[in-house]
């Protein structure tokens, strides 16, 4: 049981990382089992030996026995699954008191928390109260979305550009911003405050677009605006940037 | 001392009144007023910021245009803060559109006339109606064009990005004669106008040169809503080799003309036709202009001057080859850089009589370096004119400007044609022809209209127009 989760695991990692340096340790009787040098580091010992560098690249010679090796490497190799299944979350806490738990990875596309988080000040969990729960899973969920992109390609994905040549997420970009007025002002206000540049950019992108072409008059229907000019005020507006609405 | 305005007398309000606006009616300016605790929170605070960033976005006629769409929005886009954020927000954007730069080549001749022709790059939003007798009418916004009416002299004198500076003059008739200036945004038709000189008998030319301030430090940029400006008036040596300048200068930090004396290491001759035909020339905010031999006829150098930096001394620049008789030769700028456009005379039997141009750098270190040779035997063109201009027995053109976006291209005058020539496929295309008073001018004749350096004017686009005058500084 032990040898065949090692083979497992190993297998999976190699899938993962291909360019994980590996270590092969052998056992006193003989067996060799090839494992992430990571994993290995988990025994001091061997961590010790490879950072003094007293080994050629591929053997270790240890004097414990096949299944002793092997079942310590199956409990060492199992305690870093559920390590690396652990990545670091941080709970964030919206003004109305829901919690959200996220991988900090994903928070940390917010360069206010990223700053809290380095500053030290987390106790992984961080009160947000200027955005409510709605806004805030939204602003989650489009900051997953962005990070897992990234993730598969160069970081610079998330950055400020919104040619969709270049930004595969256009698509799901458009869907995400298809939201009522009210929220999508919110979710400026928020992306401002966690100060994310990608959000801001597609929010801000979203909003200009529905003014852009529109006359004053169809700008103030669209947001609800209330006139207070007068005709002759209103005139003499437009007389004074006339170039700008010939 | 230092009049301005715009169109109309009076400004809508102070522009630096700020209404709060009861926040039922604005949800843009306020869209979370429920959560909001301070209500005297001023518009730039968070919840302006919604709209601050959302106009920025716009291209900027309609951010513009949205200043009429309630108080509240005046106010916030005719903040100066708003400009400062219009501009910088255009500069974090991708900066490889240098390739598109929207600009207009203005250029003015026959100034008795006062022929205008106006040449918009595609891109260009700056529409210049010269009316049908092809003048100066665009102008006709500033106080001073009534004198242009009255066949006073009125002409444009430089420019600076899309700014232009106007010179007009008052002749003596009872009252004593004024000259004066006007710097004025032809877009915006915002103006203002400089104190009056007396006008002057001798020859001098004019640079008018803008500093812009710095935008943001780490990034490098600069913002056109902020600057300082001068105009320098050099008045031409009265001697041979002369190793002392007296100019004029107006700066818009002391609002007023001063005078001042800067020396040469050179010696400096009269300005004479090459000298005044070519005008000063402005690269990166230093002023350049020719330097001729005592009888005004072969170009000796450069002098170049920075009222900014440096501004009790003139420089010279050698030529990057010895010029000789029936060389011809004028400058321009291409990105930051002088650049010379030159045409060789024939001087030897051994010329097979076809023209070349040659066209030449000055890089960084003060050297000169050759970019582009082209023999007019070379270029095709689809226009049979062109194709005979090109083959013909005088030197066949003469440089109008360097393309602002693309090195390789060069606007120039053949016979009276306006032509683009690609120096790399020798290409030549004609883009406009040459009128007098609204009459298109045949092509080839035997009269071609002069088209002075001087007189060529490359107005560039910027994001936001310059304002005029300059934002206040806070």
């Amino acid at each position: 049981m032990a040898s065949s989760s090692t083979s497992v695991v190993v297998s999976n990692k190699e899938k993962e990382n291909k360019n994980t340096k590996k270590v092969t340790l052998k056992s006193s009787d003989g067996e060799s089992f090839e494992v992430d040098e990571s994993v290995a580091m988990e025994s001091q010992t061997i961590k010790h030996i490879i950072e003094d560098g007293h080994y050629s690249s591929l053997a270790l010679s240890l004097s414990v026995k096949t299944t002793m090796a092997s079942s310590s490497t199956s409990v060492v190799v199992s305690n870093k699954e559920k390590e690396n299944k652990n990545t670091k979350k941080v709970t964030l806490k919206s003004s109305d008191g829901e919690s959200f738990e996220v991988d900090e990875s994903v928070a940390m596309e917010s360069q206010t928390i990223k700053h809290i988080i380095e500053d030290g000040c987390a106790n992984n969990e961080i009160p947000l109260p200027n955005v409510t729960s709605g806004i805030l899973s939204r602003v989650i969920e489009y900051c997953k979305k962005h990070k897992e992109a990234a993730g598969e390609s160069e970081p610079s994905v998330t950055s400020y550009t919104s040619n969709s040549t270049t930004n595969p997420l256009t698509e799901w970009d458009t869907e995400f911003v298809k939201v009522d007025q009210n929220t999508l002002f919110d979710l400026i206000l928020a992306a401002n405050y966690l100060d994310i540049k990608g959000l801001l950019d597609l929010t801000c992108k979203t909003v200009a677009d529905m003014m852009k072409g529109k006359t004053p008059q169809e700008i103030r229907e669209t947001f609800h605006i209330k006139n207070d000019y007068t005709p002759e005020e209103e005139a003499e507006v437009r007389k004074e940037n006339q170039w700008a609405f010939e | 001392m230092v009049e301005s305005g715009t169109r109309t007398t009076h400004s809508f309000g102070s522009r630096c009144k700020r209404r709060v606006e009861d926040p039922s009616e604005d949800p843009m300016l306020y869209p979370c007023r429920k959560r909001e605790k301070d209500p005297d929170d001023s518009i730039r605070s968070k919840l302006g910021y919604v709209l601050i960033e959302v106009l920025c976005r716009l291209p900027c006629r309609s951010a513009i245009q949205c200043m009429s769409v309630s108080k509240s929005w005046f106010s916030l886009i005719s903040d100066p803060y708003f400009v400062r954020r219009f501009i910088h927000h255009r500069h974090q954007l991708s900066r490889s559109d240098s390739d598109s730069v929207p600009f207009t080549l203005l250029l003015q001749y026959k100034e008795s006339q006062k022929n205008i022709l106006v040449l918009p790059s595609d891109n260009s939003e700056l529409f210049i109606d010269c009316g049908g007798g092809g003048g100066l009418d665009f102008l006709d916004f500033l106080p001073c064009f009534e004198r242009a009416r009255k066949n006073y002299p009125f002409c444009i004198v430089a420019s600076f990005n899309d700014l232009l500076l106007v010179r007009s003059e008052v002749p003596p008739i009872r009252k004593p004669s004024f000259c004066e200036y006007c710097i004025c945004n032809p877009l915006t038709k915002q103006w203002l106008t400089l104190p009056h000189l007396p006008c002057s008998r001798r020859n001098d030319m004019v640079g008018f040169v803008c500093d812009l301030c710095s935008c943001d430090k780490e990034q490098r940029c600069v913002t056109n809503a902020y600057y300082r400006y001068k105009v320098v008036l050099i008045h031409s040596p009265t001697e041979t080799n002369t190793t002392q300048l007296s100019l004029q200068i107006f700066s818009s930090e002391t609002g007023e003309w001063r005078g001042s004396v800067v020396s040469s290491q050179r010696g400096l001759n009269p300005f004479r036709m090459t000298s005044l035909d070519a005008g000063v020339l402005v690269c990166n905010g230093i002023l350049y202009w020719i330097d001729a031999d005592k009888y005004g006829l072969m170009i000796k150098g450069f002098v170049k001057f920075d009222p900014f930096n440096d501004a009790e001394r003139c420089h010279y620049i050698d030529p990057p080859i010895n010029l000789l008789p029936r060389d011809l030769m004028s400058f321009g700028v291409f990105q930051g850089h002088l650049r010379i456009f030159q045409i060789p005379g024939h001087h030897s039997p051994h010329d097979d009589g076809a023209y070349k141009f040659y066209v030449w750098e000055l890089e960084n270190y003060g050297t000169w370096c050759l970019k582009h040779k082209v023999n007019f035997k070379d270029t095709v063109s689809d226009h049979s004119d062109l194709v005979k201009i090109a083959n013909g027995i005088t030197p066949p053109g003469a440089l109008l400007a360097f393309h602002p976006n693309v090195s390789e291209i060069v606007f120039l005058q053949l016979g009276n044609y306006i032509v683009l020539c690609n120096m790399q496929t020798r290409v030549l295309k004609v883009v406009s022809q040459l009128r007098d008073g609204g009459k298109i001018l045949p092509g080839i004749s035997c009269y071609y209209v002069s088209v002075y350096a001087k007189s060529v004017f490359l107005l560039t686009q910027p994001s936001w127009p310059t304002p005029v005058p300059p934002l206040p500084f806070h």
